[in-house]
């Protein structure tokens, strides 16, 4: 005879063991969260597109809560340039791929920690299975083509996708989920010939709202607290000026425009 | 009546400082106040929010009193409003 489910054991979710007790004891006091967000945390899986100067710490900041698996996709060798900012680099590794760098450092730091290295951007041909893999989606991306890219896809599959972007000392992040808020296509429907591949960066600006947005994504994964949730929060770390904004679908939006009510 | 237009991202550089006030007439369009702000900026800053024929960009981003408007034409506005003109961003 099949025993009665136990609700402080929800099928699917991995059991923490010893070590996992250990390691995230001090999050576990935290109210709202407890055994099973923790659980939650590790059966997740999460694609970080970019790991620079706001995904690392985003990478970071998720493995470090307990995340049991990071996709993360970004192509191309360090440069001098980058280490400003992209804090999951290391020197030594300049002229070599910056996803493998990324990937060695997250092992180092958290090793039951799954990393799928990807030394691609996300485009067209490779967002279905990247947001395939995961149940969470945080973009970093540098440019709206690639930003496109995954949010269209995320909102094929029902994904959430965590939007966070930077410039200069300002930053914006909010969260997106397929169905029940604006998607990015609603505020930005077409790529704005404007936007240029360089732009001012402070690595302390892109590291707060990458930790923002690790926040964000725990909150799906986990139910704690209230996400972003058709709220664009805004700020200027130069003047310390934040602001939240309502969004609102777009009529006629070309992704979510028709299919969702 | 008085409305207070803020400028963030790239139209903050351009417009050389983060917030404008603006004396409006009663019963004045959220654009028609956009409008009238650029009007007295350079042509750069102009460019970046509105088309040749003075809508605003589809994909610049208006809020008036922290709710965004996807119609500004037809956005009245009340004395002490602020709005808040955001070009996107996508540095990472
Ligand atoms: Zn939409």
């Amino acid at each position: 005879m099949t025993p009665p489910p136990d609700p402080s054991n929800p099928p699917g979710l991995p059991p923490l063991d010893a070590l996992d007790r250990e390691t995230y004891a001090w999050q576990l006091r935290l109210p709202g969260f407890g055994e099973q967000a923790q659980r939650a945390l590790k059966g997740a899986s999460v694609l970080v597109s970019r790991v620079g100067g706001l995904g690392s710490p985003v990478a970071m900041e998720l493995a470090a809560a307990g995340v049991g698996r990071l996709v993360l996709a970004h192509a191309g060798n360090l440069k001098q340039s980058d280490l400003n900012r992209q804090l999951l680099m290391t020197q030594e590794w300049v002229g070599r791929p910056r996803v493998a760098c990324a990937a060695r450092r997250l092992r180092e730091f958290q090793p039951r920690l799954e990393v799928v290295a990807c030394d691609e951007n996300l485009s067209p041909a490779n967002a279905a299975r990247l947001v395939g893999e995961v149940d969470v989606v945080v973009d970093c991306a540098p440019l709206f083509e690639e930003r496109f890219a995954m949010h269209d896809e995320a909102f094929r599959q029902h994904k959430p996708v965590v939007e966070c972007a930077m410039y200069g000392s300002e930053a914006s992040i909010t969260t997106v989920v397929p169905g029940r808020t604006a998607c990015l296509r609603c505020r930005v429907p077409e790529v704005p010939p404007h936007w240029r591949r360089e732009f001012p960066v402070l690595g302390a600006v892109s590291g707060a709202v990458g930790c923002l947005a690790a926040m964000e994504a725990i909150k799906l994964l986990t139910g704690l607290g209230s996400g972003l949730l058709d709220r664009l929060l805004s700020f200027d770390l130069a003047s310390m000026n934040w602001n939240e904004t309502t969004l609102a679908r777009r009529q006629g939006c070309p992704v979510c425009g028709t299919s969702c009510g | 009546m008085h409305v207070t237009i803020e400028f963030l991202g790239q139209a903050r550089e351009l417009a050389g400082s983060a917030r404008r006030s603006l004396e409006v007439a009663a019963a004045c369009t959220a654009l028609e106040a956009v409008q009238r702000a650029v009007d007295q900026e350079p042509p750069a800053l102009r460019e970046l929010l509105l088309t040749a024929d003075g809508s605003l960009h589809t994909w610049v981003m208006l809020s008036v009193n922290d709710v965004a408007t996807h119609d500004a034409a037809t956005t009245l506005l009340t004395d002490g409003a602020t709005l808040r003109l955001m070009p996107p961003i996508s540095g990472g």
